[in-house]
């Protein structure tokens, strides 16, 4: 899903979220005071994406309420731009993607400890075992021959 | 290697092999005498043939005993390698040590126990003073995907405690390739030149900090060893089968390791875990091919210990055992069928070395190595092979009817008895299977603080009659075990065992008839079949049947933890480990029982692997571990197809196999993640 990156001037009263002049779904009053937008429903989604965020971010244990409330708000900040032109599933969607993002980047960053001390690439040296001298290496070959001979007798007597 | 110390070898060398070879050769002499008196049959030829070789075997293990006894009584082996580098002292100013890495190669091993293990461990080296030269890995080439989720979300709670003391790294495999050779391989070609020594531990082994600062100062006193193998005792378990063998290898295993050490010096072998290596040498010359052929003596070389040993010596390099260094632990198989199922994977590993024994340029001490780890396993069907032989002989010899007249002579010919020759054979082997214990059990008994360790005079007296009787007993069931397993890797032939249990378990009746009705089976023919065709020989062969026989008892009241325990009470098989035990074994209790830091998020109901798709932070953890996959388009579109069937038809629609490809892939994981919650925040809103 792409990030909406139109600015605007106008904002929605009850969900803050940007609005376009061109859309008829706004109304066309000339106080930006009373734009709110058509879609009264989304200021009730707009709570309840918030509380599900918080939920996710607190479940992510990446920090005490203080930072969980802060991250919330810098999530729903992003997804404005969503609120106007976008369907209900793509703006929760965009919502989690975000949340998802910054515990990502807090684990990413916890974990970056865990690449160093960083990769010297150094091959192992494979030895060679040959069997040495060939008489036995005959001797172990005929072993496995008869080995091999034995098993199909039971095999095939089975 | 200087000269004196060559000499030093030489004699030593001389010394036991001179030993192992004049028993061998008086009690196969005596032997000889009994069959030659009407000219050696083909199977009593076969007979002194298989008791030359079994009885070598014997005469092996007897005179390292004998030899590492004496090593004892004097006190200590100058020549050791522990004396090179002087006790570790807590408090001493030392220099920091050079870079250590502790490596903890796992494979679907229980993770609480593994991060339980590393932490005392960690936790006894802060308490040297010299943690911050150490850095710790653990190498993961776990395929359980819950096991693999637990094993990262314990990585970091272990990483978070250390922080600031030392670092804790994991990594888990995205193949499990040469498997744990080619993990430690893996390590070296990646992180090992960050580092001068690896410390290889296993996922029950425990060192003290101390014993592993000890490890690095022998290294770093000795440029010329690439490799120190510190002897690990078994502890920790409560099962009265694991008791009595802790109690074994605690009073016997020290006269065979000071004896190994006696004759083998800077030509040691390596266990596989619970040893320092230098790492420079291990990756220049300890790089494992892959054997012609197929398995079982061809492709990966699955024993890796014992080749990286002998290649190392190859190249040069010293490899030690330092059998009077303690605080080394590890655990071991809790029930007489969860030791067997361990046999059955090193006894694969063990023949494979079969077409090492030629390989070109191992010294002649390494190619014994090899051999005696092959003769642990093949002696098994050779004493059963044995034990037939002397059956059907004995068969034979019973149906001869005495002529005292031959030809026209009027005078008897008297039949020359051989009782004593024979009563001096059975004496001789008798002796040297017991002889040991006794020893073992003389130095115990003339060392106050050792002796008060094991219960006193009367305890470990009765634990050592005891401990006998029991390997009596075990002894034809491990035989049977054995020669089963070598023929079946011979011929290639799965056993179908489940995974081995490390934990203290109980054997049920089912799980022991179901091991064991075999060996029953032919306990009570054998013993049919000898008394009534050959009932002379049928109470030479009591000992041996009754094992047999008692199996599938002995294997279910043997693995009880209430025996165990109680046996504990009665001051029987006691280990100085259980009488005082030592700080890191008391650390190890509380950790294994702490409790889970994420309690409010973690699910008990829920699997890990399930957590790592729905669990914001499972789900971080894990995605922020993986590594970048350039997947072809057909993986992705497979990927893909998991997600979706994860989503309509429920995790539990997934294998193991599945849902570790699925765990394996951030972006499919990222995307079914949020699909999962966006979809759940959906129909909360539509609910409401």
């Amino acid at each position: 899903m792409e990030q909406v990156s139109k600015t605007s001037d106008y904002y929605c009263k009850n969900c803050s979220a940007p609005l376009m002049h061109t859309q008829p779904q706004y109304s066309k009053s000339t106080n930006p005071e009373d734009y709110q937008c058509n879609l009264v429903e989304r200021t009730k989604l707009w709570d309840e994406i918030e509380s599900i965020v918080k939920h996710y971010l607190q479940s992510s244990g990446i920090g005490d309420q203080f930072r969980i409330d802060d991250l919330t708000q810098r999530v729903m900040f992003q997804s404005k731009p969503f609120v106007a032109n976008n369907t209900e599933h793509e703006l929760v969607q965009y919502a989690i993607q975000t949340a998802q993002a910054l515990v990502l980047e807090h684990y990413s960053v916890m974990c970056a400890h865990n690449t160093t001390p960083g990769e010297q690439p150094t091959a192992m040296q494979v030895q060679d075992l040959e069997v040495w001298p060939s008489p036995p290496r005959h001797y172990l070959q005929s072993l496995n021959s008869i080995f091999s001979s034995v098993r199909m007798a039971i095999v095939k007597r089975r | 290697m200087v000269e004196p110390m060559r000499k030093l070898h030489k004699l030593r060398r001389s010394i036991f092999f001179t030993l192992v070879l004049l028993t061998t050769l008086g009690a196969t002499s005596l032997l000889h005498i009994v069959f030659q008196k009407n000219g050696i049959t083909p199977l009593e030829l076969t007979l002194l043939l298989l008791y030359t070789i079994l009885f070598t075997w014997i005469s092996f293990s007897f005179w390292t005993a004998v030899l590492g006894f004496f090593t004892c009584l004097t006190g200590c082996d100058r020549f050791s390698i522990s004396a090179t580098a002087k006790p570790f002292e807590h408090d001493s100013n030392q220099e920091g040590l050079k870079k250590t890495a502790l490596i903890m190669p796992i494979y679907n091993e229980e993770a609480k126990r593994v991060f339980a293990g590393l932490k005392t461990m960690a936790q006894s080296l802060a308490k040297t003073g010299q943690i911050n030269s150490f850095d710790i890995f653990i190498l993961s080439d776990t395929r359980d995907p819950d096991i693999w989720i637990e094993e990262e979300l314990l990585w970091n709670e272990l990483r978070h405690e250390l922080e600031g003391e030392t670092a804790v790294y994991y990594r888990n495999r995205r193949d499990n390739l040469g498997r744990k050779s080619g993990n430690i391989a893996d390590f070296c070609e990646r992180w090992g030149s960050h580092y001068e020594y690896m410390i290889v531990s296993d996922a029950d082994s425990l060192m003290t900090g101390s014993t592993l600062v000890q490890m690095v100062e022998m290294m770093e006193h000795n440029p010329q060893v690439a490799l120190i193998q510190v002897p690990p005792a078994p502890v920790n378990r409560e099962s009265l089968f694991a008791r009595i063998q802790q109690f074994a290898s605690a009073v016997y295993g020290r006269i065979f390791t000071a004896g190994l050490n006696f004759w083998q010096l800077s030509e040691s072998n390596y266990w596989g875990h619970n040893a320092i290596i230098r790492i420079e040498p291990f990756i220049e010359h300890c790089g494992l091919p892959v054997l012609p052929g197929n398995q079982p003596f061809g492709g990966e070389i699955l024993s890796h210990d014992f080749v990286e040993a002998a290649l190392l010596r190859r190249a040069g390099w010293e490899v030690w055992l330092a059998y009077d260094i303690a605080g080394s632990y590890e655990e071991i198989p809790p029930t007489l069928i969860d030791y067997a199922k361990r046999d059955r994977r090193w006894c694969q590993g063990n023949l494979q070395h079969l077409s090492l024994i030629f390989a070109r340029g191992l010294h002649p001490l390494s190619r014994l190595h090899l051999i005696m780890g092959i003769m642990s396993y093949l002696a098994s069907p050779l004493w059963l092979l044995f034990l037939i032989v002397t059956g059907v002989e004995a068969y034979f010899q019973s149906n001869i009817e005495t002529v005292y007249f031959f030809g026209d002579s009027l005078f008897p010919v008297w039949p020359t008895y051989y009782t004593v020759e024979m009563t001096t054979v059975l004496a001789v082997t008798l002796t040297m299977l017991f002889l040991p214990k006794i020893l073992a059990l003389i130095l115990v008994l003339r060392q106050p603080r050792v002796l008060a360790s094991h219960g006193g005079a009367i305890k470990v007296s009765l634990s050592v009659i005891l401990e006998s009787l029991f390997s009596m007993l075990l002894a034809p069931v491990l035989m049977l075990f054995q020669s089963r397993f070598v023929f079946a890797i011979i011929l290639r032939r799965d056993i179908g065992w489940a995974e081995q249990q490390r934990d203290d378990h109980q054997t049920g009746f089912k799980e022991a008839i179901l091991a064991h009705s075999g060996h029953t089976l032919i306990g009570f023919t054998a013993g049919y079949v000898t008394y009534n065709y050959v009932p002379s020989f049928f109470w030479w062969f009591v000992p041996v049947l009754l094992g047999l026989v008692l199996s599938i008892p002995l294997s279910v009241y043997s693995s009880s933890t209430f025996l165990g325990r109680k046996s504990k009470q009665k001051g029987l098989f006691l280990i100085p480990e259980e009488t005082d035990p030592p700080e890191l074994l008391n650390d190890l209790y509380p950790e294994l029982h702490h409790k889970d830091q994420d309690g409010a998020t973690y699910n008990p109901i829920q699997p890990r692997s399930i957590q790592a798709i729905t669990n914001p932070r499972v789900h971080a953890l894990h995605t922020a571990l993986l590594s970048e996959i350039n997947y072809s388009r057909k993986e992705k579109h497979y990927l893909e197809g998991l997600s979706y069937q994860y989503l309509e038809d429920g995790a539990d629609s997934l294998n193991k196999a599945e849902m570790r490809a699925l765990l394996s892939d951030k972006h499919t994981l990222k995307r079914l993640h949020t699909m999962i919650w966006s979809s759940s925040a959906l129909s909360l809103n539509s609910s409401q």
